[in-house]
């Protein structure tokens, strides 16, 4: 009953959460980047990403992801757009838990790691689509980039996560997966 | 933020200056514009001649490459994000263009000196 209770309240938040992310994807493609490069972006979705990894796990993250993606491609973008996403979504988790698995960063730093290997993922799928080798000389560029968008993104989850756990909302919800 | 997460941010930063300087190490004006779609090459210009040319992407898809002053620039396209059109202006080998819905790249090759010479001898 007590379990029953607790993941109707996650679901509910996680639910919260994947329109939050959403909305991060649609505000994403109302900006220009006019840096030129394919596949720099803001990443402001990872806020979301990131912050749920911390405050529920990384299934739960995955899963967020996961919508986030189908629902934004559909809508505002692309079947490739969705390809690119879903592979820097995907290498970008798994670095992610990596980092966090380290313990030696904190979520900054976890989010800075999440933002280089997010860009560098969706770079290889261009490779792929494009047979194009030469697109890796990209890479530098997209590394910055996915540094600073990270470190920034990683600041404001930060702040998420602590204001979030303040208000004791994940109380009882946290941790099983 | 920890210490570790500014070694990370820095570390990475480096790495990124690092690469850039081993791309560009040793670039030269280069001589042709190949445009290649789908990974297979379509057409090449000399970069000295003035032009304009609309190229055929995939999907119906279509940039404007502009070839004036020694340099190519894309200044029009179909696709929505207009990244292609965004890129800066190319006129050293190895440097390129890339529009990837239309699945076009647009790269600089040859090296100009040697054509220089030539015109020199002509």
């Amino acid at each position: 009953m007590k379990n029953d209770k607790a993941t109707g309240k996650k679901v509910a938040y996680l639910g919260i959460f994947a329109s939050l992310a959403i909305l991060c994807g649609y505000i994403e493609t109302l900006i220009p980047f006019p840096f030129g490069i394919p596949g720099m972006k803001l990443g402001l979705a990872n806020i979301m990403t990131v912050t749920i990894l911390y405050l529920f796990g990384t299934k739960e993250a995955a899963a967020v992801s996961a919508v986030r993606i189908l629902v934004v491609s559909m809508l505002f973008g692309s079947l490739y757009s969705m390809l690119y996403s879903l592979a820097g979504a995907v290498l970008s988790l798994i670095m992610m838990l990596l980092m966090k698995k380290v313990k030696r960063f904190s979520i900054t730093g976890v989010s800075i790691s999440g933002g280089i290997a997010h860009n560098i993922g969706q770079i290889f799928v261009a490779v792929l689509v494009v047979s194009e080798i030469r697109l890796t000389s990209y890479i530098p560029f997209l590394i910055i980039s996915g540094a600073v968008t990270g470190l920034l993104n990683g600041i404001i989850s930060g702040i998420l996560v602590q204001r979030l756990q303040n208000t004791g909302m994940t109380n009882g919800v946290e941790g099983y997966l | 933020m920890k210490k570790w997460d500014w070694i990370l941010f820095a570390g990475a930063v480096c790495i990124a200056i690092l690469m850039l300087m081993l791309f560009s190490y040793g670039r030269e004006d280069g001589a042709y514009v190949i445009v290649s779609v789908n990974g297979s090459e379509t057409a090449r210009y000399a970069l000295s001649e003035e032009m304009t040319e609309d190229i055929q992407g995939m999907k119906n898809g279509h940039v404007q490459l502009v070839i004036h002053d020694g340099e190519a620039d894309v200044t029009e396209a179909s696709c929505p994000d207009k990244l292609c059109v965004h890129q800066a202006k190319i006129s050293k080998s190895g440097e390129m263009i890339v529009c990837l819905p239309n699945r076009i790249v647009i790269s600089i090759a040859g090296d100009r000196s040697t054509m220089d010479l030539d015109a020199v001898t002509n």
